[in-house]
């Protein structure tokens, strides 16, 4: 409109310098010629209110864009009520039960409500772990609603039925192929690795990684031909990998390779037993061990621990006639800790863990050994080692445990609050921090179902809850009683999580 | 009894973290006792002091009362206790004396406000009378002068090009604010203060605000040659307030309402929060405001999406929108929005605007419409037209919509909606609005 053109020229650079001239819109001129007596600031402003106003009341709608089609009908049950407004709760103050929620709901074979499909959309992209049990969850509108924000590339796929999860493999995006590609893995692991290998030699390194790291789900003999040529991989990282997925293999020729190599390291000699430092051949490469040492080690030293540390731990019993334990007390004092250091960072899967806590708990850190140890062994350590000393501050232990535990392990984690709050009670330590704070997603639900019932726990508390009215209790009892509290609390509410989402 | 969804509980929630603690709350196992009758819920709930908070909620109104030391109304505790209400059937009991002794006082205090007022005597009220019309003549002459000023400083601006005004000091336009603000004339100081925003986002943006301003001054300086209504319209803008209690003693027919959608604005050092309603009968608009200064709780929240029965007392207006309400009675939640089609809806608004030029923004519902985006701005689209929406709950309409035809209700501002609402197959579901 050139009028407001001129309207607005003309009160930028001031009336006095530009004064407003004719208009062409005839009400406009009308206006401007009828308020000419007011002075000609008034008259602009006059004149510039109606011309805003009458483009305003005269703008059209404008025409139409295109649009997707409408998503389809879901095909789930919708989740309970009940279970929707835990599910709120806990995106408002307790996230660490969402995953159980998740898993629940997804056994249960439920569908989230269409208000609730952003909250899910956006905890699965920051979760990439969980996202394999939100895809079922999300139904037909979440998958359409997905294809709409790159961010939520990941949930396009389906993975409902083997048919979709081929079809989304066939024509989804990264995200949703790694996810496809692990659910057609779980069922029919046979297939999902000759899909691979179909696509093997065109897909780029950073997924060739993405999908190998799904073959440890149902690992098995048939899949050693191809892991085997994944050794001859372009790329460092996939070979790698593929040397670390082969050697969990317990009779692949990776380790039958391994273990020739190593037996040629450590000899029975006539002072016990002896070190014999490799030379480097090409095929070490191949199998994953790195040429370069890192900062700090000779080559050969390195080259030796990277060997020892990946060989299968059964050889040594028919090589040297010793077991773990023994090879830890005979080998030579100045190679004993360098030894040990060196298994626990350039060792795979843990095989001298065990010999290595039975050897000297205290001499090498826990954390690094419980890192390499398998999950049964690190219970009984636990077990053995926390369970019988008293309530430390912290707790550090936690997270070498898979969740959940089981029915066993938790009825001692039980036990072992049960006895802290009685010292707790009975000295005057001061302080527990956050002590057992991780336990309650933790903890198999039918232990403490059991726990809850018990005579010594209902006394436990009653006897809390006893100092604590008194109005003299310690900060440490105040803070144990609140943590038992909150430990129950969680429990319970995890147990009626399940009951709202039964199917 | 009305038994309202939780969501609806949650839209009494004065501000987000009482929501999420109301939401805490809502455990049954965090009380130590709950109860319920035909006319209130109660329960007592163990905090951080010695003796558990004595929580009640009066099930005419929601409205809520409780022992804890906060001053949010309702609390979260009151929140915790409806949530409870809402999911599982309490126990029936007589309420305790307490409880019964507070929903006595509410009934007492609501009969003593519907009552006439005290008689005064005669002499009293005309002494009375005589200098409240003082105090009003001190004012008008204030703001006049006020007014005349400012009217001067608008055609300065004119008259000296306002190619510099973007970068011009916050200061430059405070100290015109202030003025107003001492001649008593708070609304258009509050518009001055909006300049900055304006001037950044382009000229055009900058005249239209203070030619707006300019119809208001001039409008007001031949105020006694305007309708009655537009008058009040005109004193409305500059500042003038009505007297809540003055238009309370109207009486008007009950009717049966619905509430639409509500948004809550921060103005400076004030949150305002938007309410608005329909007539069920004739599709009128009513608009409630509430004001909170600084960290101070909203109160008297209306839950969303409800049908309601009360008396509304439109304040004077050529365009009658913004409203009180008497006696309000929760009846049941709504279930629908009725909307119109886009190019009615520009129809509406033009017929707005026409009625009171400095319009800012005007309820509209649009039926049918379609929740699409061309990657940078997204839109409604009903069969013929599109119209720009605003709001960061676009992902969430296109989630609750499913691509299907929706009604959505919102605030139409002239060049885009700010959606409130959104009715999906017979259900509503709140929007976060856009802060504008």
């Amino acid at each position: 409109m050139n009028d407001l053109r001129a309207l607005t020229s003309s009160a930028l650079l001031g009336t006095e310098r530009s004064p407003l001239g004719i208009l062409e819109n005839p009400h406009l001129e009308e206006a401007r010629q009828s308020l000419e007596p007011h002075g000609q600031a008034k008259q602009l402003l006059g004149t510039a209110i109606l011309a805003f106003n009458l483009t305003r009341a005269g703008a059209q709608a404008s025409g139409k864009i295109p649009s997707l089609a409408p998503a389809a009908a879901d095909t789930r049950p919708i989740i309970p009520e009940a279970a929707q407004e835990r599910l709120q709760q806990l995106f408002a103050q307790q996230a660490d039960l969402i995953p159980e929620w998740l898993e629940l709901a997804n056994q249960a074979g439920f569908r989230m409500p269409h208000k609730d499909l952003i909250a899910l959309l956006e905890y699965g992209r920051q979760h990439t772990d969980q996202r394999q049990k939100i895809l079922p969850l999300l139904d037909s509108r979440g998958r359409w609603l997905a294809q709409q924000n790159p961010q939520w590339a990941w949930a396009t796929g389906d993975t409902s039925s083997l048919e979709t999860a081929l079809e989304t493999w066939e024509t989804g995006s990264k995200a949703a192929r790694v996810l496809a590609l692990q659910s057609i893995r779980q069922d029919n692991p046979d297939q999902a690795r000759t899909l691979l290998e179909s696509v093997w030699k065109s897909e780029p390194a950073d997924e060739r990684k993405s999908f190998l790291i799904q073959l440890q789900i149902g690992l098995s003999e048939a899949d050693e031909p191809f892991l085997e040529s994944c050794l001859d991989d372009r790329s460092k990282e996939v070979r790698s990998f593929a040397a670390l997925t082969l050697s969990r293999l317990k009779s692949s020729a990776y380790n039958l390779r391994m273990a020739n190599r190593a037996k040629q390291l450590l000899q029975n000699g006539k002072k016990g037993i002896e070190i014999v430092l490799p030379e480097w051949t090409n095929d070490l490469s191949r199998d994953g061990i790195e040429k370069t040492p890192p900062h700090g080690i000779g080559e050969k030293t390195h080259w030796w621990q990277s060997i020892i540390g990946r060989a299968p731990i059964e050889i040594w019993y028919s090589h040297l006639q010793l077991t773990a334990l023994e090879i830890l007390k005979q080998i030579p004092k100045m190679w004993r800790k360098n030894f040990i250091d060196s298994i626990l960072l350039f060792g795979l899967n843990g095989y001298w863990a065990n010999a290595l806590l039975e050897y000297d708990a205290k001499m090498i850190s826990e954390n690094s050994v419980m890192a390499t140890l398998p999950i049964d062994s690190r219970q009984k350590y636990i077990q053995k080692h926390i369970f019988s000393k008293p309530l430390q501050e912290q707790i550090y232990w936690t997270h070498w445990m898979s969740d959940p535990w089981d029915l066993s392990f938790s009825q001692s984690a039980l036990e072992w609050i049960l006895s802290s709050g009685k010292q707790v009670l009975t000295s005057k330590k001061k302080h527990f921090g956050s002590s057992f704070h991780d336990f309650k997603v933790r903890i198999h639900l039918q232990a403490f179902q059991q726990w809850k019932l018990k005579p010594e726990t209902l006394s436990l508390v009653k006897q809390l809850e006893q100092v604590i009215a008194q109005d003299k209790y310690s900060y440490s009892v105040k803070d144990f009683y609140e943590y038992l509290q909150d430990l129950i609390t969680t429990l319970e509410t995890r147990a009626a999580m399940r009951k709202e989402l039964q199917p | 009894m009305t038994q309202l969804t939780s969501t609806q509980i949650l839209s009494l929630a004065p501000d987000t973290s009482s929501a999420s603690s109301g939401k805490a709350l809502s455990n049954p196992s965090k009380w130590k006792t709950l109860g319920s009758s035909d006319m209130a819920i109660w329960g007592e709930c163990q905090g951080s002091g010695k003796d558990p908070y004595r929580t009640g909620v009066d099930l005419s109104d929601y409205t809520a009362k409780c022992s804890c030391p906060s001053r949010k109304f309702p609390c979260k505790h009151g929140i915790g206790l409806m949530l409870i209400h809402a999911s599982k059937t309490l126990e029936t009991a007589t309420p305790p004396d307490w409880l019964s002794t507070w929903l006595e006082g509410r009934q007492k205090r609501a009969e003593a406000k519907t009552a006439p007022p005290k008689e005064q005597s005669l002499e009293e009220t005309k002494k009375s009378e005589k200098a409240a019309i003082k105090r009003l003549e001190a004012r008008e002459k204030k703001v006049e002068l006020g007014l005349e000023e400012f009217g001067l400083w608008l055609s300065d601006q004119i008259k000296n090009g306002i190619a510099n005004a973007p970068s011009q000091p916050y200061s430059y336009w405070e100290t015109v604010a202030a003025r107003l603000i001492d001649a008593q004339a708070p609304g258009l100081a509050r518009m001055v203060r909006e300049l900055p925003t304006a001037a950044s986002s382009g000229t055009n943006a900058l005249l239209e605000a203070l030619a707006r301003l300019h119809l208001i001054v001039s409008a007001y300086s031949r105020l006694e040659t305007l309708s009655a209504s537009t008058q009040a319209d005109v004193r409305a803008a500059v500042g003038f307030t009505q007297d809540k209690a003055e238009l309370m003693q109207k009486t008007v027919p009950r009717n049966k309402w619905q509430s639409l959608g509500q948004i809550i604005v921060q103005e400076d050092n004030l949150r305002v929060r938007r309410t608005y309603l329909e007539n069920l009968e004739n599709k009128e608009y009513a608009l409630l405001l509430d004001f909170a200064v600084g960290n101070q709780p909203m109160t008297g929240g209306l839950p969303i999406g409800v049908n309601l029965e009360t008396e509304l007392i439109y304040y004077p207006s050529h365009l009658p929108l913004r409203a009180i309400l008497k006696d309000p009675q929760i009846l049941e939640p709504a279930q629908t929005l009725r909307g119109i089609t886009i190019n009615q809806a520009l129809e509406q608004y033009t017929n707005a605007l026409s009625k009171l030029p400095w319009l800012e923004r005007y309820p509209v519902t649009l039926s049918n419409v379609q929740v699409v985006t061309d990657g940078t701005v997204w839109y409604i689209q009903d069969e013929h037209h599109s119209l720009a929406i605003q709001t960061q709950d676009h992902w969430q309409m296109m989630a609750l919509s499913g691509g299907h035809p929706v009604q959505v209700f919102g605030e139409y501002n002239g060049t885009h909606l700010v959606p409130l609402s959104i009715e999906v197959q017979n259900t509503i579901f709140m929007l976060g609005g856009s802060h504008e």
